[in-house]
């Protein structure tokens, strides 16, 4: 099966590079001799008698090249009315098995941000009647991503005890404290929390512990915030898009001010390599909805 | 980025504005000019060193000429807004910059010292200064204001000199002598042995009056010190609690301002901004700018005049690339203090600064901070504000509580970056996280691996998002203690 390759805008739409009947969609090309996908690192290394010592490990920005092959002007035009003007970031989705489609709802594809940093405009060949250009990708990150999300689900009694199935990642509820279990199979890595209260009243108390292995991160957020029923605590570890806001409607207040000080309390957990078990301890978790998602990372496909 | 910048222009109808006196009247201030656009244009590269306790420039490369000149105040703006404001100092036409210092810099000005004999009496006329508002102790929030008020806006004040402003405060006013009702709480518990119950408290300062909620009867005596509540109809070896809520009558305040300050200068002439920076040092008392057009014509210059030592804002390292760098610096100025009389020089007492940043009279105090530095307080023995000579020891001698250089780097373009930080905000630093295992427990006692600092400074250019903010008091940067070095000289 041959490798697909699609981009996806901050609008959502989808450009297929590798469309399965060549140029019967509009808004798609193919995208061939694709170079540029696996990882390329630069080690900083000291001599120490015969053996060299590495000092530092500097993962490089490789980028990703190839040949387009447009059907017509319009579809080159159309092309970069997609991807916009030169500030605008996508995403590149690839797949070695070519077995996602890129419309799929329900498979989890692994992407890279890029910029598009070159597309050289040339003429139609005479043989083919394509228009061949000369693509680059440049990534923004040096590993493949992969978004998941997990949302709390707490439809019985909080005096009942339940769980999901033990599927990675889950959540289980006890003692009006809600767990989730998510297996990290890469690095380090940040997640997004979002508490949704639904409860009718202000949830004071706010806080939860994420522990992997010996390591345990602390995260709480004073009274103050006072989380009133409808609105949603958004606490972001993600290095790109850090934040801590309480959402509500279109509108957003920043709470950092209001997390808790003590220099133990880490308050933007992160997932560790292997099991991370965060548990929230709120006042309670009737109509609280909790939503965690967060992304893998691996350097080969 | 763009700039503009304002030049004032004179009203065809001055405005007037009110600002409580010392004795509680209002006081009316006017303003006969406005701010109106001078010039303006894209700025291609810009540099900002806006700090409170050095006057440092910024600089702006622009698209084209100006017509910008010094002491009109520049505003830069993005697309967010006012992203800083400053007092043109230098405009270059030629390589086509623009240099400003903070808001300050129009402060930097002369004025007849406000404790000047012969002032004090109230004129409307156009050519006299300004009546005496100031004392020897002082209100060094709101007199401070009246003070700026007094020098800029009124009616006497010179064409070159007024300035269009409007003044508020926080923190100021006079802590006036009245009684506050405070609640002791008292929680004792018993096992009832028989079918009454008896629960008393001994050995309790005096107190004024008692509420106790858990009993049906009580007992007490409110200057002998103790009190009782008996539990009638209870079970044999239950617990019983009851809570005894003793009130006290307190008098607290002392008629001085919450924020005294002792006027030192004796010269003719006073620099505002000098005075200003002395009071930042040893008050933390902070001046604010900011501008304000209105619908109407009408545009000023908001100085806003707060005591912030209430940390609001909280900055920890747990924000991703932000890196924190700490420099502390042994506070002490002096170590004893001879005060003097003000007028005859005649010797009244002596002062010595103990471990816990106050003062006492007793040389032989085992916490006496070494070594002798001495100083001297001159002291005015016939003050009507109630000033003591603990207080000019105090002011000599006390040393601030954010004597200390914070850098904090971080990314501008950062969800997590401090937005509506304003020179002067109180903050709470964490600068380092403590990694926890799971035996470690949490410890609510962390005061000591904080720093309760305040907001100084920023530098930043338009080359990197990376923006450096300053907190603390001192600073690190050779020609910036020079300039500070300079400064203190002066005012001494």
């Amino acid at each position: 099966m041959r490798p697909t390759l699609w981009l996806k805008n901050d609008d959502g739409d989808i450009w297929n590079l590798r469309p399965r009947q060549l140029m019967t969609e509009e808004y798609s090309s193919f995208f061939a001799t694709l170079d540029g996908t696996g990882f390329e690192t630069k080690l900083k290394v000291a001599r120490v008698k015969n053996d060299f010592v590495i000092t530092e490990e500097t993962p490089q920005q490789i980028t990703i090249t190839g040949t387009m092959y447009f059907r017509s002007p319009v579809n080159m035009q159309r092309f970069g009315e997609f991807v916009g003007d030169y500030t605008k970031t996508v995403r590149l989705f690839y797949d070695p098995s070519g077995k996602i489609d890129p419309r799929s709802q329900l498979d989890s594809p692994w992407y890279k941000h890029v910029r598009v940093t070159k597309l050289s405009s040339g003429e139609q060949d005479l043989k083919t009647g394509f228009w061949i250009c000369k693509m680059v990708f440049t990534p923004l990150s040096a590993m493949w991503r992969r978004d998941t999300t997990v949302a709390s689900s707490t439809t019985v009694a909080e005096s009942d005890a339940h769980t999901y199935p033990f599927v990675y990642p889950y959540f289980y509820q006890n003692d009006k404290r809600l767990y989730l279990n998510i297996l990290n199979t890469g690095e380090r890595i940040g997640c997004k929390v979002s508490i949704t209260n639904g409860s009718g009243y202000a949830i004071d108390q706010i806080e939860w512990t994420a522990t992997s292995d010996n390591v345990r991160q602390y995260a709480k957020w004073l009274a103050a915030v006072g989380l009133p029923s409808g609105r949603t605590l958004v606490v972001d570890s993600n290095p790109a898009t850090q934040k801590s806001v309480v959402q509500y409607g279109n509108d957003s207040d920043d709470v950092s001010d209001y997390q808790e000080a003590n220099p133990q309390y880490i308050n933007f957990v992160e997932l560790y390599p292997g099991n991370n078990l965060i548990m929230f301890n709120l006042e309670t978790i009737e109509g609280v909805t909790i939503e965690v998602s967060y992304t893998e990372e691996v350097r080969v496909l | 980025m763009q700039y503009r910048t304002y030049k004032f222009k004179e009203l065809d109808t001055p405005w007037y504005w009110t600002f409580p006196n010392a004795d509680g009247s209002t006081g009316t201030y006017i303003n006969k000019d406005t701010l109106v656009y001078a010039s303006g244009g894209a700025v291609s590269n810009y540099s900002i060193d806006q700090d409170y306790m050095v006057a440092n420039n910024s600089t702006l490369e622009i698209a084209q000429e100006t017509k910008a000149v010094a002491g009109q105040i520049i505003v830069l703006i993005d697309d967010s807004g006012a992203y800083d404001l400053g007092v043109v100092t230098s405009v270059d036409n030629e390589n086509l910059k623009i240099l400003y210092k903070s808001m300050m810099a129009l402060l930097d000005t002369d004025i007849l010292n406000p404790t000047r004999d012969g002032l004090g009496e109230t004129s409307d006329s156009e050519d006299e200064e300004p009546p005496e508002i100031s004392a020897y102790l002082y209100d060094g929030v709101d007199g401070t204001a009246r003070i700026l008020a007094a020098y800029f806006a009124t009616n006497g004040v010179d064409k070159y000199r007024r300035l269009p402003i409007f003044v508020r405060t926080s923190g100021g006013g006079i802590d006036k002598i009245r009684t506050e009702r405070v609640t002791e709480t008292i929680t004792k518990s018993a096992v009832a042995t028989s079918s009454t119950l008896t629960i008393r408290v001994d050995d309790l300062e005096p107190f004024d009056d008692i509420y106790v909620t858990g009993s049906n009867s009580i007992g007490y005596n409110k200057t002998m010190g103790w009190c009782s509540a008996t539990i009638s109809n209870c079970t044999v070896g239950a617990t019983y609690t009851v809570i005894f809520r003793l009130i006290r009558n307190v008098t607290v305040g002392d008629n001085k301002p919450y924020a005294s300050a002792l006027w030192s200068y004796k010269d003719n002439t006073v620099n505002v901004r000098e005075w200003l920076m002395d009071l930042f040092d040893k008050h933390n008392v902070v001046v604010q700018f900011s501008l304000v057009f209105e619908t109407t014509e009408r545009a000023y210059i908001e100085i806003y005049i707060q005591r912030n030592t209430a940390p609001g804002r909280l900055l920890k390292n747990n924000i991703h690339g932000l890196t924190v760098k700490h420099t502390e610096e042994s506070g002490a100025r002096a170590t004893v203090c001879q005060v003097i009389n003000q007028e005859t020089k005649e010797w009244l007492s002596t002062w010595y600064l103990l471990d816990d940043n106050t003062v006492t009279q007793d040389a032989t105090a085992e916490n006496r901070i070494q070594p002798y530095m001495l100083t001297v307080a001159e002291f005015d023995t016939e003050n009507d504000g109630g000033a003591t000579q603990k207080e000019a020891a105090e002011e000599a001698m006390l040393y601030s509580d954010f004597n200390h250089y914070i850098n904090i780097s971080m990314d501008r373009t950062s969800a997590m970056f401090p937005k509506n930080l304003s020179i002067g905000d109180a903050v709470t630093i964490v600068p380092e996280l403590q990694e926890m295992g799971l035996e470690d427990e949490i410890n609510d006692e962390y005061e000591d691996k904080i720093y309760k600092s305040i907001y100084t400074g920023r530098k930043e250019s338009s080359s990197s998002s990376e923006v450096t903010l300053i907190f603390g008091k001192i600073r690190i940067n050779y020609t910036d203690i020079i300039q500070m070095q300079q400064a203190k000289k002066v005012r001494t």
